[in-house]
């Protein structure tokens, strides 16, 4: 089935550093799969849980945040807040269901364009090679 | 129960209580229930034993809101949600008597609870005053936890799929839950609205999981949003697969040691990254 080899993933990215780093990625011309739906948030430490929660929920194959690397965050701490908020969200997501490797949770600064494109590249790769059955939390109620 | 009552009438003879909330035993139908005791109210049907399942501290907001100062019977797993609300401010501690009771189980349809096999503390881990056997501090062993962690992901979704499906979302789970207490829950927010009002699949895992995550490094495990499940959803899995992520990488367990500030709310610059990666070590 064609349908299950294109993963659509979403990206929450920190506007001071992952999102600067994509821009930079699109204007040095790093080429990053078109799999990947960016959202802007001021920072990784307004990552609520529940924005990933929904978007499983809502039928994404797979969902990546990232923010200023540690030390780095325009707001100062923000980053460390996540670190901790991602780390048990990832914990609750694995124990219902949620395949491992379908959450991706790093740091990427303005500067690390061409790590935004490798990080979206091995990220969809792994996605294509997770079945489509194994796709649980999506909402069955509309497939049904 | 002697030195308990006995304590409680001296602490009202001296005004330093003002109501004393604790467990009684209706005399005409043999219900223990939670009650509040007065001055000059008896004190020979107030009991302690293993029906008394309800999680006093529940009460406790309404109470210091109309009490100077209130004595409150604490089994240990009540204790630590008490602690809880201390550590987040919501009752001052100068409004509160604890009455520590060594509780040996209690028990729910005549069988001992299983919050009880996983308790940490048989004491009330804050009490001014203690009576009973203390017990030992232990570690929960979650059998059912590891249960789940044997399963692949797709049986692990299968297993709590059916369960989130039969959800009603009488939302009696939150009620009860002590540490369920903001002023607008996000399951009634309109704006954003994260989770429909409708109890159907999507919306109910959506629940499931915000409530659980709500309440990881906050949760007592007093087994109370279970008991009153009217679907039988075992809550207390979820609450304690995340009790124990926390246990492992933050080294918290709730409620045990008076005055720890819930993981969550705290930074820490030491985190290790590879608990992004769902790795403790
Ligand atoms: S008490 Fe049970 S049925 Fe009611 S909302 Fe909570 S989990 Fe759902
Ligand atoms: S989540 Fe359940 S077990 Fe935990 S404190 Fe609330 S009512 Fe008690
Ligand atoms: S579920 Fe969350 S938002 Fe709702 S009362 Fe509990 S802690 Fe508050
Ligand atoms: S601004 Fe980038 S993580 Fe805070």
């Amino acid at each position: 089935m064609q349908i299950d080899k294109e993963p659509k993933i979403l990206a929450i990215l920190c506007k001071w550093c992952s999102y600067a780093g994509a821009d930079l990625a699109g204007t040095s011309r790093f080429a990053y799969p078109a799999n990947v739906r960016i959202i802007q948030v001021p920072c990784s430490g307004r990552v609520d849980p529940v924005m990933i929660f929904k978007a499983f929920v809502e039928g994404y194959d797979g969902v990546m945040v990232s923010g200023c690397h540690p030390g780095d965050c325009h707001y100062g701490t923000g980053n460390y807040h996540a670190r901790r908020r991602m780390a048990v969200a990832r914990r609750l997501l694995q124990f219902v269901g949620v395949h491992p490797e379908r959450m991706h949770f790093t740091w990427i600064s303005a500067a690390e364009g061409k790590k935004f494109a490798e990080v979206c590249g091995q990220f969809t790769d792994k996605l294509k090679m997770l079945s489509g059955s194994e796709k649980t939390l999506a909402r069955k109620e509309l497939a049904t | 129960m002697k030195a308990l009552r006995k304590k409680i009438r001296e602490l009202f003879e001296k005004g330093e209580v003002d109501a004393v909330l604790g467990y009684r035993e209706d005399p005409a139908s043999g219900e223990v229930k939670a009650a509040v005791f007065k001055k000059d109210e008896t004190l020979d049907d107030m009991v302690f034993d293993g029906r008394c399942i309800q999680n006093l501290v529940n009460y406790l907001p309404t109470l210091v809101a109309r009490y100077r100062k209130v004595g409150v019977v604490l089994k240990g797993c009540d204790g630590r949600s008490l602690v809880t609300q201390l550590v987040e401010h919501r009752i001052n501690k100068s409004q509160i008597i604890a009455l520590g009771v060594g509780c040996e189980g209690v028990e729910i349809d005549g069988k001992e609870a299983e919050k009880c096999y996983d308790c940490a503390t048989h004491m009330s881990p804050i009490a001014d005053h203690e009576f009973g056997e203390k017990g030992e501090k232990r570690e929960p062993a979650f059998a059912g936890v590891e249960e789940i962690e044997k399963m692949s992901p797709v049986e692990r979704w299968k297993f709590f799929a059916d369960y989130f499906a039969k959800c009603e979302r009488c939302y009696a789970c939150r009620q009860i839950c002590p540490s369920c207490y903001c002023e607008i829950c996000i399951a009634d927010q309109q704006e954003p609205k994260w989770i429909e009002p409708s109890a159907k699949l999507s919306a109910n895992t959506m629940w499931h999981l915000i409530r659980a995550y709500h309440l990881a490094g906050r949760c007592a495990d007093c087994g109370e949003c279970e008991r009153v499940c009217p679907q039988d959803i075992p809550l207390r899995l979820l609450n304690n697969a995340l009790e124990e992520a926390v246990h492992e990488m933050f080294g918290v367990r709730p409620g045990t040691v008076p005055e720890e500030v819930p993981p969550l709310v705290v930074l820490n610059k030491d985190d290790p990254d590879r608990i992004l990666e769902g790795k403790n070590e």
